[in-house]
């Protein structure tokens, strides 16, 4: 056995790289991408690299609870459509960005909630009945309080600006996009391995066992879907801004299913596998934007076969590539 | 009066058609778990594949719908023969994602094949056609063939269950899997039989869709809904729930458009399920599910 695979400190468990190269590599990424999205990038690229990042927070979100907690979800929209508006009601009223941002994820968050109340009780389909059953309610009700939401005309989105300095520059808006994915992506790496995390799996692979172990199910639960709300959350009140108004049919059943896929084809429980089944699904549909009827065929598809042939997804893979890789002359 | 009545029959007549999807759906997730979400593409698909039969080929309606049945039959069994065993060997999640899967890939292939427009399939009755019942009450002649088709299913079948071989295996099969297979039922076989008579029963409340709505991919998508909301109220696990599940459902939406607010008509489905999954999961007839440690 290798000896760099033993762990003989603390400070190695607690390192969020292991071995040299990871911390090189992921250092390498990201000036590659500032750079890249600062000097070469045209504005379409820039713009389908702000999907990719709000898309990779939203799927992380969602990996938190569906991958780590094992709750099912098809509601997720409907948190990025309550991130969206929540954000965008404040900001129009001239809150600062930087204060409505987060409100929308802590809104998105309280009903995280709430939905997990009644998850509580509930297991596989129900639940996904359930979620469905949130998805669907608030469509309809941001589609009705027109003195809120503006119906289904929706509401204009302003230009984002933080002080006086403005983002609206697909550029300058991707950094804050991409800042924001990074701090997500360290703090759900570190929130699955911390206490937290390892409650939520326990969840996941044994309620009763969990509960006996003295994991709560009602605060771990709910825990759960708050906090994948505020992560999703955080993703729609940025996602607002990518296009002049948002309205109740952006963020339908549909976009739901799309981050369901994006986790499960990505890898379930790994924050690289969002990563990796977000970039994937987005590029994907960037390549058909103009036929979608070809692009759910082939969504379903890959969906099915993931699932019946792969259910670890690219994480999967990429896991065995490496594996054969280290111990590659045997 | 006369308009109460009116609202009740209009309630039971969309209530049929619920009712019709939800029961496929009970079956489906009694006998194997699976909760199918595809259920509607299912139906969708086996629609134009009777307006394919009719319009392009141009076979007689009788003959159309037979074709599409039979399509229908073959599809629901073949594709849990396929697919879903398998995939139930991944859990839960695994299931109801190769369902939505499924939804994805039928409607997206229906759309390449037929188009996105809405085509309108006249067929068997005249909807404008309207049958006067006694005590002022109306009827469309569309609505008559619906309820009347919703009846004889529901009949049939329970007869079916309840006398014939088969019915009794697919009881045996939904009770508990591993004595039923101890007992010399072939599983698997059973199972598959029940998709396909699931899908038979999804292709008819799509083909008596048709003539209102008009074909197009999504056009299953809305009553599906409706119907697991009338599952999940009379019971995910009671067939007879389902069917009470849909009348009811239908009733409630029709009095809750004329007697409260006629926009809100179609978020009560949700509402409903809302409160049933919170104050009752097991639905109105459903068995609570019992965990075992």
């Amino acid at each position: 056995m290798n000896n760099d695979e033993l762990k003989r400190e603390y400070r190695e468990d607690l390192t969020l790289f292991e071995g040299p190269w990871s911390r090189g590599l992921a250092l390498f990424f990201v000036v590659a991408l500032i750079v890249y999205s600062q000097f070469f990038a045209g504005n379409y690229v820039v713009f389908v690299m702000i999907s990719i990042v709000l898309f990779v927070i939203a799927a992380v979100g969602l990996n938190l609870l569906v991958g780590y907690t094992g709750q099912i979800s098809l509601g997720h929209a409907a948190f990025m459509a309550i991130g969206a508006y929540t954000h965008v009601i404040l900001y129009s009223k001239g809150a600062p960005l930087l204060v409505t941002v987060p409100a929308g994820a802590l809104m998105a968050a309280i009903l995280g909630f709430v939905v997990g109340i009644p998850a509580l009780r509930l297991k596989g389909p129900y639940l996904a009945i359930a979620t469905l059953g949130f998805q669907v309610a608030t469509d309809q009700i941001l589609g009705r309080w027109d003195s809120l939401t503006g119906g289904r005309m929706g509401l204009g989105v302003p230009g984002p600006e933080i002080g006086s300095y403005s983002l609206a520059e697909p550029r300058t808006y991707f950094l804050l996009c991409f800042a924001v994915c990074l701090l997500v992506l360290v703090g759900a790496y570190n929130l699955t391995r911390s206490r937290i995390g390892r409650a939520f799996v326990a969840i996941r692979d044994n309620e009763t066992a969990a509960e006996a172990m003295g994991v709560g199910l009602t605060t771990y639960k709910t825990m759960a879907f708050a906090i994948s709300a505020f992560v999703t959350g955080l993703a729609g009140a940025l996602f607002a801004h990518l296009s002049d108004r948002i309205n109740p049919s952006t963020f339908n059943l549909f976009l739901s299913i799309e981050m369901l896929v994006m986790v499960l084809v990505g890898g379930l429980a790994s924050i690289l596998g969002s990563v990796l089944g977000a970039t994937f699904l987005i590029m994907l549909q960037q390549g058909f934007a103009g036929a979608s009827e070809y692009q759910w065929i082939i969504v379903g598809t890959i969906l099915i076969a993931v699932l019946l042939f792969e259910p670890m997804g690219m994480r999967g893979r990429w896991l065995r590539m490496k594996y054969y890789f280290k111990a590659w002359p045997f | 009066m006369t308009l109460f009545l009116q609202n009740l029959l209009n309630g039971f007549s969309a209530g049929s058609l619920y009712a019709l999807l939800a029961v496929g759906i009970v079956l489906v997730y009694k006998s194997s778990e699976v909760l199918n979400f595809g259920h509607g593409a299912f139906a969708m698909l086996s629609t134009f594949v009777a307006y394919h039969a009719a319009v392009v080929w141009g076979f007689g309606l009788l003959a159309s719908f037979a074709i599409a049945l039979a399509f229908a039959f073959v599809l629901g069994a073949v594709i849990y023969r396929v697919l879903l065993d398998r995939a139930r060997e991944g859990g839960e999640h695994a299931v109801v994602m190769v369902t939505i899967g499924l939804l994805l890939v039928f409607e997206g292939t229906s759309g390449a094949i037929w188009g996105t427009d809405t085509k309108a399939f006249h067929h068997l009755f005249d909807e404008l056609r309207v049958i006067e019942l006694p005590g002022g009450v109306f009827l469309t002649h569309h609505d008559a063939w619906i309820i009347a088709t919703a009846l004889t299913m529901v009949v049939t079948l329970a007869l079916f269950f309840r006398f014939t071989r088969v019915g009794i295996a697919l009881r045996a099969v939904s009770q508990n899997e591993v004595a039923a297979q101890l007992m010399g039922v072939r599983v698997a076989r059973v199972q598959s039989l029940i998709w396909g008579i699931a899908t038979v029963l999804g292709a008819i409340a799509g083909i008596l869709t048709a003539p209102k709505q008009g074909l197009e991919p999504a056009m299953m998508f809305s009553p599906l809904l409706k119907a697991f909301a009338a599952a999940v109220l009379g019971g995910v696990n009671s067939v007879a729930g389902a069917i009470i599940g849909g009348w009811l459902l239908g009733v409630i939406e029709v009095f809750a458009g004329a007697y409260i607010d006629p926009a809100w008509q179609a978020s009560i489905a949700f509402l409903i399920i809302v409160l049933v999954l919170t104050v009752r999961p097991e639905g109105l007839l459903g068995k609570p599910e019992v965990k075992k440690v």
